[in-house]
């Protein structure tokens, strides 16, 4: 794999177009196992600009450590948040963050 | 060199030992049948020992508390060895200082939860290791100095608070644990794009070698300067919902409320503890620079935007709410926004920084005791949550009365309570930095405060409870009379000789270049 | 060449990333959500990541896919997987605003640094990366440790299910 095609611009746009839509999913979509989806997908986004200016820097690989964290993270994350739907879902039968407003006043 | 580190360490080392024990003897020690409820299914191995565990977890962060002083008297920086930690955990007298504060508010919230999960007969005794795990990530996060190291410690503090939050079985804790996971997991991605985006700029992801690219950059609107403005935003976004300033708070209060009022207590003191710790060092080491720190182009204008937000809306709306637990949570992102102008002070004020961790300790302590004490006057199948509940509780239970009176003077900031010298020194700070206006916003501010927290006064000692209703009768628990007796000593103790504490706060800074 | 399949698997990537948010049906969208992580994991490859390009497809896409899949199903309400029309016009246009934003201020800060260092890496090896987890990193590491054991504790007892009934008598 040559690096002559490799233009960090490129990444970084894709990485901030990758994580754009992962926000506008967040705020729009009220499904809380899509917004769970979303953040997954604003994560990847940074890792894939981690790497991106991993491979910019070089040097002692900060980035794609950074990344190995994130995904760890998410995981542990992923599982927690699934946990609180579930109990929630348990307790409401439901998985519309709309309907979540016994709080509100 | 070894001895160094464990010492210097000692309080994060303690508490993560304490949290791996109780994990197990909350997994393989035998169930206490005495504390269960009388139809309760034995089902737990650890069930009905909530009472004993929440001893064993607050004595383990009183042991951290009391180390923590320890590595303070020999001083961090003559353990030499301490430097090996550098720069991924700046263990520096700001963070010991920090960390006593936090393991100080989570043994009151541990003792809280001793005496409120065996009186609700809650069977979670999981809540006292994961505050544990939760403690160990806030004091990590008070001392990282690098963004990895940072993220880590962040998402161990969170991750612990969600489940915390979720713990009762009951829509409202579940409901409340859902919003303030997908919110804090969103608030967290907006912050990591942000680091992503400092290191792309600058190649570093140590706070002071990313000051230093920083400063580099800055000379000459050279290459990156938009990138670190960007990443600025993101950042000072994150931490802001961390610390609920306003307009980032919106899950603040359904939060609040919905979990169960030890967790409320845990939350409200050391998440947003460690959380201001950590904005402190990062805009103050990362975003340090000349020009990031001035008025006409960095951070300080955004922070006292948020600083008078927080203080007006919040204060503003907390003399509507009918739950005093409500009305507390408002509180809390009220004084979240006193302690934002003490973090903005820091730009010209050298004593802001000290100010900020005294500030912080007494709202840990005033905080802390008045969660315990709406604790306290509420028993088995009746919690005691709005003004109306606590109407005549001065005739039924005066000593719950005078404590929370104690706690809410301490909280409106009445002379000579903890949180008066508190919001003093703040505000002085914010003179000393010329920051008038903020000031004057603050102290009015202050006044409007008083009025809610009077209300429950008012309530407690001139209402009499409507005829009929439920009344809402005081618990009998040791574990929480005594976190109330520590709180109070401590709020009157800092109230009428504030000089010690305010010395040494005064000495304990994050060493910016 | 490397441009041209930069290109592509962009495309693709982009294409699976609008698929997850905009599906009606969850389980489509958790298979959107796989086709953008292993496509993420092709983009490692170019970027001489290839260990974490393959820990991507297997820990990533193996391990919160199937997560994710067992909530979908766990949490389905019988024929509801389907999500009806949830959007609410103005917060769309709101978000959609917010978002053309957030966008157009970090693709300016792209195009606003030309000239930053460019230094060819080496390829990584799984040894440097194995190296820098266990020494420069160690603390961070040990600290994710207790994170997990955290996140373990934590998901247990929320998704437990037996209830004693005490919380719903005594609750709020």
């Amino acid at each position: 794999m040559s690096a002559l095609g490799y233009v960090l611009e490129h990444y970084v746009v894709l990485s901030a177009l990758l994580f754009t839509i992962g926000a506008i999913g967040f705020l729009v979509r009220r499904n809380v196992l899509i917004q769970l989806m979303s953040i997954e997908l604003m994560l990847n986004a940074i890792n894939l600009l981690l790497v991106a200016y991993n491979r910019q820097h070089g040097g002692p690989m900060t980035g794609q450590l950074f990344a190995f964290f994130i995904i760890a993270v998410a995981a542990a994350e992923a599982a927690v948040g699934l946990a609180i739907i579930l109990s929630y879902y348990r307790l409401k039968a439901s998985v519309h963050s709309d309907e979540a407003d016994a709080l509100k006043h | 060199m070894t001895f160094d580190v464990v010492y210097g360490l000692s309080p994060l080392l303690v508490v993560a030992l304490g949290a791996l024990l109780l994990m197990l003897a909350e997994a393989f020690g035998k169930p206490n049948p005495q504390g269960l409820a009388p139809t309760g299914e034995v089902s737990d191995a650890g069930a009905g020992r909530a009472g004993e565990l929440g001893m064993g977890a607050a004595v383990v962060l009183f042991v951290g508390a009391a180390l923590s002083l320890g590595v303070w008297l020999a001083g961090p920086d003559n353990l030499v060895g301490l430097e090996l930690t550098r720069p991924y955990l700046i263990w520096d007298r700001f963070t010991v200082f920090v960390c006593f504060t936090l393991c100080l508010g989570g043994g009151l919230s541990c003792l809280l939860a001793g005496g409120y999960l065996t009186e609700h007969e809650i069977d979670r005794a999981e809540f006292f290791p994961l505050v544990l795990f939760s403690t160990v990530g806030a004091m990590a996060l008070a001392a990282a100095g690098e963004l990895l190291t940072l993220f880590v410690a962040l998402e161990t503090m969170s991750l612990g608070v969600y489940a915390l939050v979720g713990l009762r079985r009951t829509p409202r804790s579940s409901e409340a644990a859902l919003k303030y996971f997908l919110l804090g997991s969103f608030a967290a991605a907006l912050m990591l794009f942000g680091a992503a985006l400092l290191y792309g700029a600058t190649g570093r992801t140590d706070l002071a070698g990313i000051g230093q690219a920083i400063a580099a950059i800055g000379q000459g609107e050279g290459p990156g300067a938009a990138q670190v403005l960007i990443a600025l935003v993101l950042v000072v976004v994150g931490l802001a919902f961390k610390v609920s300033a306003v307009p980032f708070h919106m899950w603040t209060p359904d939060a609040y409320e919905g979990a169960p009022t030890p967790a409320t207590s845990y939350m409200a003191v050391a998440v947003k503890t460690a959380a201001f710790a950590v904005m402190v060092r990062v805009l103050l080491i990362a975003f340090g620079d000349e020009r990031l720190t001035s008025w006409a182009s960095g951070w300080p204008p955004v922070l006292a935007t948020l600083a008078v937000a927080s203080m007006t809306v919040a204060n503003l709306v907390a003399g509507r709410q009918s739950s005093v637990k409500r009305m507390l949570a408002y509180s809390s992102i009220a004084h979240a926004g006193y302690a934002l102008v003490a973090v903005v002070a820091t730009i010209r004020s050298p004593a802001a920084e000290g100010s900020i961790l005294f500030y912080l300790l007494t709202y840990t302590v005033s905080t802390a005791g008045a969660f315990g004490a709406l604790i306290l006057c509420g028993s088995r199948g009746k919690e005691a949550v709005s003004y109306e509940d606590l109407a005549g509780i001065a005739k039924r239970h005066p000593a719950a009365a005078m404590a929370f009176s104690l706690f809410l003077l301490s909280l409106a900031g009445v002379p000579p309570t903890a949180g008066f010298f508190g919001k003093l020194y703040v505000f002085q700070a914010a003179i000393d930095a010329e920051l008038y206006v903020l000031t004057v916003v603050g102290l009015l501010n202050s006044l409007v405060g008083a009025y809610y927290y009077l209300r429950v006064i008012v309530f407690m000692y001139m209402r009499e409870p409507a005829p009929g209703a439920t009344l809402a009768v005081p618990m009998r628990s040791g574990y929480v009379a005594s976190a109330l007796v520590i709180a109070a000593v401590l709020v009157i103790a800092l109230g009428v000789l504030p000089n010690v504490t305010l010395e040494w706060a005064a000495i304990a800074t994050v060493g910016r270049s | 060449m490397e441009q041209i399949g930069f290109g592509i698997i962009s495309a693709c990537l982009l294409g699976a990333a609008l698929g997850v948010v905009t599906g009606k049906n969850l389980v489509h969208s958790v298979l959107w959500l796989a086709v953008t992580l292993v496509t993420t994991a092709a983009l490692y490859v170019f970027l001489n990541a290839t260990f974490l390009a393959g820990i991507q497809v297997i820990l990533y896409t193996g391990g919160v896919i199937t997560l994710m899949l067992f909530g979908v199903m766990l949490t389905r309400r019988d024929e509801r997987v389907m999500v009806e029309n949830e959007q609410n016009g103005r917060r769309l246009w709101i978000a959609a605003l917010a978002a053309l934003g957030l966008f157009a201020l970090l693709a300016a800060a792209t195009f606003k640094t030309p000239g930053l260092p460019r230094t060819q890496a080496e390829p990584t090896t799984t040894d440097a990366i194995g190296r820098a987890f266990l020494t420069e990193h160690l603390l961070a590491f040990e600290v994710l440790s207790l994170l997990l054991l955290a996140a373990m504790v934590g998901a247990i007892v929320l998704a437990r299910r037996h209830d004693a009934g005490a919380d719903a008598r005594g609750g709020l």
